[in-house]
Parts: C-alpha cells; sequence; structure tokens
C-alpha cells in the first residue's frame, strides 16, 4: 500500500473533522458514562438489582433491544448491557458515514482528482480514510474506559467495553471502505454500508432474543462486541474475529480501488430516463424528488424504533415498578401519570429530538443546492426565492408531522404486539404529533439561519445537537430549568398521561410562522451565489 | 429599447475584497459582446448582479429594459444562464435536468432540443453524477441553447469542453446571433471571443479598462511594426510617442505603434532606407495582455 502523502491527507481530514468528529464522540462517551453513574441510585440495593436481572433476561424483547443478559448485578456489567450493544452500533455508523465522506463522496465531487493529481499513493486517499476511522473509534474506547475507571469500575472491563466499541467502529470503517469501492455515488454507497449495519443489529437482536435462533448474533460485528462479555468475564475470542473481518474488508477495499478507474464504481450506476416526466415542471415537484425518498427511510427507521420501544413497554415497567429511584428518573422525564403512560411520555421526545436531524437534512439539502451553484442555475430561471424556500422547507414540516405519526403508530403498535391494549395507538399517536410544534420551531430557526446567510449553515445542526443533548442527558444531569427551558421542547407538557397544553403548542406554532416568515423575507434580500 | 445591458457605476464588495468598483458596461441589442478579464476581474460577479442573484452595493443596471434584482423572475422568462462549472443533481439524467430548466423558463423549443444534443453528441440518459465536467458543461448548455430566449448569458461557457465541441459552440452562438439574439459571453479563450465577438470589454479589478468593437480595440493598442534597414537604427526612434515595447538590433526594428503615430514612425523608416516592412495588427492576445502585464491582480482591495 502506497504510504506517500497518508499523513497529510489524514492530518487533513481531521482538521475537517474537528467539530463533528469530537461532538459525536464526546456524546457517546457521556452516554456510556452516565449510565454507569446512574447505577447505583437507580438500583441500590441487592434487591433492585435482582428484580432487574430476572425481569430482563425473562423479556425477550428487551434482550432484543439491547442484548444479551449476562450479569445486571454490577454497575459495568448493566452499562455493558443497556448501552453496550447502542454505542457500538452508533460507532458502526460513526466510521461507516466518515469512510465514504473522505472516499466516494470525495471522488463524486472531483476532490479526490485535484488530491490525486499530487504525488501520492494509489490508496493513500482511503487508508487515511480509514485511518481517520480509527482514530475516532479508538477516541471514543479510550475515553469511555477512562471515564468508567474514574467512576471507579474494574479497569479490566472498563478496557473490554472500550475495546469493543474500537473493533466496532473498524469494522464498519472496512464495510465503509469496501461499499464506497462497489458504489459509484456516495449515497448509495451509504444505502450499502446502511443496510450491512441494520443487518447486523437485526442479527443480534434475533439471536440475543432467541435461544433456537442464538447462533444468529455471531453472525454480527455487533454481536461479537457485546460477547467480549465486559464486566462478565471479560473475553478476549469474539476480538479475533473482528480484527479477522477488519483485514478483510480492508484489503478488499484496496484490491477493489486498484481494479477500478477513479470516479467509476463496480457497479455503474443506472442509467436515468432521458426525457423528465411530465410532473417534473417547476421547483415544488424537484424539491419532492430530492427530499422524497430520505423521508421514507426516516418514516420506516421511526416506525421500527417506535415498535421496538413499544414492545419493551410492559417488561421494562416490571422491572421497575419496584424500584424507586428509577421510577423517579423516570419521572422526571415523562411525569406522574399512570406508570405506563410516564414511560411513553418518556421516550417519546428523546425520539422526536432525533426525529428532527430529519428536517434539519432538509435545510441542509437546500444549503448544498447553493454551495454547488444549482440554486442559482435554478434563480436564473423564473423560479423566485420565496417558491424555492418554500418547496424544500415544507417538506421538513411536513417531515416532522409524517415521522412522529409513524413513531406513534409504530409505539402503539409496538406495545399491543407485546399484549397492551390497542386502545392505546391513537393517544400515542395524538402524543407523538404534540411533539411537532416545537420541531417546527427548530426548523424555523434553522431556515432563518439559512435565510441570513450561506455562512450558518452548520448552525441548524448545532441546534439540533444542543437539543439532543438536552433532551437525553438534561434529566440525567438535572440540568437547571433555565437551561432545560432553551430547548423548546421542555415546554411541552407529558404525554400521554396530561393535559394537552394547547396553548403552549399555539404559541410554538406561531413562533415557527414568524421565524419562517422572517426567513422567507431575509432570504428574498441576500445573495445567492455557487 | 435601446441596449440589452447597461450598467452604470456598479459597485459590489464582498467583506473587504471590492468585487466590482463602479462598473460601466454596455450592450448592444443584437450583439455578441466579449467579456474579457484576469481571473478574480469581477466578470462572474457582474453575471450575476445581472441576473439578480446578487445584489449590488451602488450603481445601476438594466437588463432588456428591467431591474435585474426587482424584476428578476420576469426577466428570466427571456434570458438563459449558463455558469462555467455546476454540480448537476446527481440523481437526474442530463435529458431531465435540460427538460427541467426548459419548463421552469416556460418551455423549449423540442426541435432545438433534439439538433443540439444530436449536435453536442450528449447521452442524454446518464444521470448527471456521473457525467464528465464537459458533459456536465453540455447539458446546462443545451439547456440554454434551446431555449426561446432573447438574451443568453454564458460566464466561461465552454470551460471543459474538447476543441471539436468548442467549435460546434462557436456554432451555435453564431445561429443565436443571426437570429437576433443577444449574448453576453464571459471567457478566457481569446480565439473564441476574436471568432464569435462584435465588440468586447475588458474588465480588471472590477472595472471596464477599454470597450468597443474589435477594430476600434485593434486600433488603440496599434500594430506590430517591423523594418529592416540600410544603416544602423537610432534608439531616439523608440522615444517616439505611440512606440510601445520596442526593440533595435543593428539595422532592425520591430516595435508596437500606435495608428496615430504610424506615419510619424514610417517616415523616419524610410528616411533611414527600408528594405524589409511588415505591419502585424495586434491579436486580442496582445491587446488583452498590453492591459494586464503590468500588474497581477487578484485579492485588491
Ligand atoms: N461570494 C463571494 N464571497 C466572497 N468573495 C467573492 C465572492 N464571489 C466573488 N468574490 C471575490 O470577488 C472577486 C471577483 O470574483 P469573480 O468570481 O467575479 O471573478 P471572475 O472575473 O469571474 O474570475 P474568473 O476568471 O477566475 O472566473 C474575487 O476577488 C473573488 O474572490
Ligand atoms: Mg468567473
Amino acid at each position: 500500500m502506497g504510504r506517500t502523502g497518508i499523513g497529510v491527507l489524514l492530518r487533513a481530514a481531521l482538521r475537517r473533522d474537528r467539530v463533528v468528529l469530537p461532538i459525536v464522540v464526546l456524546l457517546l462517551v457521556l452516554e456510556t458514562v452516565a449510565n454507569a453513574g446512574l447505577y447505583s441510585s437507580l438500583y441500590p440495593t441487592a434487591a433492585d438489582r435482582a428484580r432487574l436481572t430476572t425481569a430482563s433476561a425473562s423479556n425477550a424483547a428487551m434482550r432484543a433491544l439491547y442484548g444479551p443478559v449476562f450479569d445486571l448485578s454490577t454497575a459495568g456489567g448493566f452499562t455493558a448491557w443497556r448501552v453496550g450493544g447502542f454505542v457500538a452500533t452508533c460507532v458502526g455508523l460513526m466510521a461507516m458515514l466518515l469512510v465514504i465522506r473522505h472516499t466516494r463522496a470525495d471522488e463524486e465531487t472531483g476532490r479526490t482528482e485535484l488530491i490525486r493529481s499530487q504525488p501520492l499513493g494509489r490508496h493513500a486517499v482511503l487508508a487515511s480514510a480509514l485511518l481517520t476511522c480509527a482514530v475516532g473509534g479508538l477516541a471514543v474506547g479510550v475515553l469511555a474506559a477512562i471515564g468508567l475507571i474514574v467512576l471507579g469500575l474494574p479497569v479490566g472491563g472498563s478496557l473490554t467495553l472500550g475495546a469493543g466499541f474500537t473493533l466496532t467502529a473498524l469494522v464498519f470503517a472496512g464495510v465503509g471502505g469496501v461499499a464506497a469501492q462497489l458504489a459509484e455515488r456516495a449515497r448509495t454507497a451509504r444505502a450499502l454500508a446502511g443496510s450491512v449495519l441494520g443487518l447486523s443489529y437485526i442479527a443480534r437482536a434475533v439471536g440475543d432474543s432467541s435461544t433456537p435462533l442464538h447462533w444468529c448474533s455471531w453472525l454480527s460485528p455487533i454481536g461479537w462486541a457485546e460477547r467480549l462479555r465486559p464486566f462478565a468475564g471479560d473475553r478476549v475470542g469474539p476480538a479475533a474475529l473482528s480484527i479477522a473481518a477488519t483485514i478483510v474488508l480492508v484489503l478488499a477495499a484496496a484490491l477493489l480501488e486498484s481494479r477500478r478507474d477513479l470516479g467509476a464504481g463496480m457497479y455503474p450506476a443506472r442509467a436515468g430516463r432521458p426525457r423528465a416526466s411530465r410532473a417534473l415542471n417547476g421547483i415544488a415537484p424537484l424539491a419532492a424528488r430530492l427530499q422524497w425518498a430520505p423521508l421514507t427511510w426516516w418514516a420506516g427507521g421511526l416506525l421500527i424504533t417506535g415498535f421496538a420501544t413499544g414492545s419493551i413497554a410492559s417488561g421494562l415497567l416490571e422491572t421497575l415498578r419496584d424500584t424507586p429511584s428509577a421510577l423517579t428518573l423516570l419521572q422526571r422525564m415523562g411525569g406522574r401519570g399512570a406508570l405506563v403512560d410516564t414511560y411513553f411520555a418518556a421516550v417519546i421526545p428523546t425520539i422526536a429530538v432525533v426525529a428532527l436531524a430529519q428536517g434539519v437534512a432538509v435545510i441542509a439539502r437546500l444549503s448544498t443546492e447553493e454551495s454547488t451553484g444549482r440554486a442559482e442555475l435554478l434563480l436564473s430561471t423564473p423560479v423566485n426565492r420565496r417558491a424555492m424556500l418554500a418547496a424544500h422547507v415544507g417538506w421538513a414540516l411536513l417531515g416532522a408531522v409524517l415521522l412522529m405519526v409513524a413513531l406513534g403508530l409504530g409505539l402503539g403498535l409496538g406495545y399491543t404486539a407485546a399484549g397492551g391494549p390497542l386502545d392505546q395507538l391513537i393517544g400515542l399517536i395524538g402524543a407523538c404529533l404534540a411533539q411537532v410544534p416545537a420541531m417546527w420551531v427548530v426548523i424555523a430557526a434553522g431556515a432563518g439561519c439559512l435565510g441570513l446567510s450561506a455562512r450558518l449553515a452548520p448552525v441548524p445542526w448545532a441546534l439540533l445537537v444542543g437539543c439532543v443533548a438536552l433532551a437525553w442527558l438534561g434529566p440525567l444531569l438535572r440540568l437547571p430549568g433555565a437551561v432545560m427551558g432553551l430547548s423548546p421542547f421542555s415546554h411541552l407538557t407529558d404525554l400521554p398521561g396530561s393535559q394537552v397544553a394547547w396553548t403552549v403548542l399555539s404559541a410554538c406554532a406561531a413562533l415557527a410562522g414568524v421565524g419562517l416568515a422572517a426567513a422567507a423575507v431575509a432570504y428574498r434580500r441576500r445573495d445567492i451565489s455557487g | 429599447m435601446s441596449k440589452a445591458i447597461w450598467t452604470d457605476g456598479l459597485t459590489k464588495s464582498f467583506g473587504a475584497i471590492r468585487a466590482l468598483d463602479a462598473l460601466d458596461l454596455s450592450v448592444e441589442l443584437g450583439e455578441v459582446h466579449g467579456f474579457l478579464g484576469p481571473n478574480g476581474a469581477g466578470k462572474s460577479t457582474t453575471l450575476r448582479v445581472l441576473l439578480g442573484t446578487v445584489r449590488a452595493d451602488a450603481g445601476m443596471a438594466r437588463v432588456l429594459d428591467g431591474d435585474p434584482w426587482r424584476d428578476a423572475a420576469s426577466l428570466h422568462r427571456r434570458l438563459a444562464y449558463v455558469p462555467g462549472d455546476v454540480d448537476l443533481w446527481p440523481g437526474l439524467s442530463g435529458g431531465e435536468v435540460i427538460d427541467l430548466l426548459g419548463r421552469l423558463r416556460g418551455g423549449l423549443n423540442e426541435a432545438r432540443r433534439a439538433e443540439l444534443l444530436d449536435r453536442f453528441e450528449l447521452d442524454p440518459r446518464k444521470k448527471a453524477g456521473t457525467y464528465s465536467k464537459g458533459n456536465r458543461q453540455k447539458v446546462v448548455l443545451v439547456a440554454a441553447l434551446a431555449a426561446d430566449v432573447e438574451l443568453l448569458l454564458l460566464d466561461e461557457p465552454t470551460s471543459g469542453l474538447d476543441p471539436l465541441m468548442e467549435r460546434i459552440f462557436q456554432e451555435c452562438v453564431m445561429e443565436a446571433a443571426s437570429q437576433g439574439r443577444t449574448v453576453l459571453l464571459s471567457s478566457h479563450i481569446m480565439s473564441e471571443v476574436e471568432q464569435l465577438c462584435d465588440s468586447v470589454s475588458i474588465i480588471r479589478a472590477g472595472r471596464v479598462v477599454e470597450t468597443g468593437s474589435l477594430e476600434h480595440l485593434r486600433h488603440l493598442t496599434g500594430s506590430r511594426v517591423m523594418a529592416t534597414v540600410q544603416q544602423d537604427v537610432p534608439d531616439s526612434l523608440l522615444a517616439v510617442p505611440g512606440v510601445q515595447g520596442g526593440t533595435v538590433d543593428g539595422r532592425r526594428f520591430s516595435a508596437q505603434v500606435d495608428a496615430a503615430h504610424l506615419g510619424e514612425v514610417l517616415e523616419r523608416l524610410t528616411a533611414l532606407g527600408v528594405t524589409a516592412l511588415t505591419s502585424t495588427p495586434p491579436s486580442l492576445e496582445e491587446i488583452f495582455l498590453s492591459h494586464y502585464h503590468h500588474e497581477p491582480v487578484d485579492g485588491h482591495s
């Protein structure tokens, strides 16, 4: 493998990711450490822990969502079970997106052509992208381990859990690397690698929840990480599988790269239509064409997430019923209604803030239209700016509604599938829809940034991260009300279980309306250039 | 309507960078107007102001008798724009992009669309993400040239085209001109401008430094005179007003001479006994370089 220039490229890649990568790493580390820190206050007595263990071990839905139950009698064992699989999946996602961003996406935009014209090894770009992921994966693993050790957890287990994260990052960096060689377009590569990640998650969910299909977990890199059994025996064996898979995937990516032309893929993109369909006759149909597909993926994802979250409700509540400290945390998030209402009221906003990423991505797509010069090309026709803004931002506003319906539907169906009453369904959809005005506020703020200046493009993402951080970590860290109040989500009432606060919802909707109007005025007045 | 494009004192700054500095540009109806200038001179910025995507800080601009900022949407029915480089929508085919842009402009000439695809040898089925740079450029060119518009704003439209396609592009522009359309062509390719343009504006650091017909510019720059005479040429000949870039090498003389002073120089040479004499009009490249090569331009403030 050509080593020339890898160092330079690696430094450039890390520089490019110097904001987003540390934020993602930090969030994942915090998620891990916060759960370990909470354990002793959630489950203070041996009896609490025993109840948790029996209830979780006997509930297939919970094993499917979190992973196999090895030992929930220690903070470490609990953390490994509760967040191990989740963080490993996120690290894998991060690595896969990162590799594709630095390889295929750059190649697609022609950036690589410039770099390749420099005297560099043939595989320098791929190698530096993989190394970037290794740095990110290592950061998550090492920092999480250090955090756990500082909390006083056993060193061996902490290192094993951290190693699981790093190894998963490496495997999925390899998956991303191969996908980037196969597909001609970054989007296809992401879909390809994403499917592998999704299948890995499903394979381990099946294996972990069903005894006869136990072997399925061994097909999954996430399953391998879980089977390192952090804090419950600390095995090294499965690490060999991860390492072997990484080596095979990296070699495969390098081999594929040697055998193809720059810009080409192994599977060339399919030919398109020679004429536009009758329907593609304006800015709104164009925006629909660009925005529709990602929205359907999001809706599907939320349906599944809702289903999984709904189906573990009964089991989870079983473990909580007699654990006052855990109940307190749940009530801090979800109010003091009937227990099941409290549960749903706690989880709905935490998922809704993540679904907000769809709206932010919609706005980001309009920014991309501008940075690529496409907005300028469109505006050289009789299209006016307000129509262009509305055509895109409408998908964010509508998307919020559709996604919340999908989430409510998933929650209700999952709850019913696990034995709950079906009549909750409408209430759950309504509770999810009550999040929409708060989502609109953030979307309107994002649109306002875009309206003001192209340079504010990263701000909507920062707003999203802020909302996610407050929703997820705020109740755990008991942040003061003034800080929590920054997120529009904190002003909503706990639904289901309490009164719908129509005034808050109308205020949010009105605020969003004002923000959007301001965005439209600002967008009309500023320069738009490629 | 008297002029297709007219600007007066157009000024635009991006932060500390002054991209346009009291730019006066005038393009007659029906002419092909070349727009030349070194990198960063402000050509693209001018075109963006004329399109109404960028707003000038000061000065006036009129396009087809309208205000490009205020009347953008209605003017855009009557003009088409080709940028020098654009990332098209990766998921749309070239044919879809052409149809989309055409429909947005209110329809395009079907026969012309088919003819242009054929002449530019463009496969409309390929996804835009897989087109080469030159083919991407052709997509936008076909969309613009197939539109029934009065004005074409072209910003380095042939970047990435091979010489054969460059030739076809020139034919298309000549056809557009013969149909009475106005073309503003920003370009770095002198032969292209020389071939196509009735008149030219040269801009530098956000100002038009020279404008007029090619004849006029040639006249201003003067011809290169080379002569061999029977005696040694006195150095004083180089000091005659209107003589630039001259060299004297024994009995040989060579210099750029203004039309106004050509008579005087020839008289002096004749007095020395001319044995050989050539006078060549300056190429556009020479005109261009005579305006630029004193100082490199960019990052001016
Ligand atoms: N959006 C912008 N933000 C900041 N500066 C800009 C912007 N657009 C142009 N400039 C600056 O304005 C000046 C004029 O740029 P412009 O693109 O108009 O030049 P040009 O004549 O088209 O050059 P080229 O021949 O390289 O295309 C340059 O100094 C450029 O850096
Ligand atoms: Mg330019």
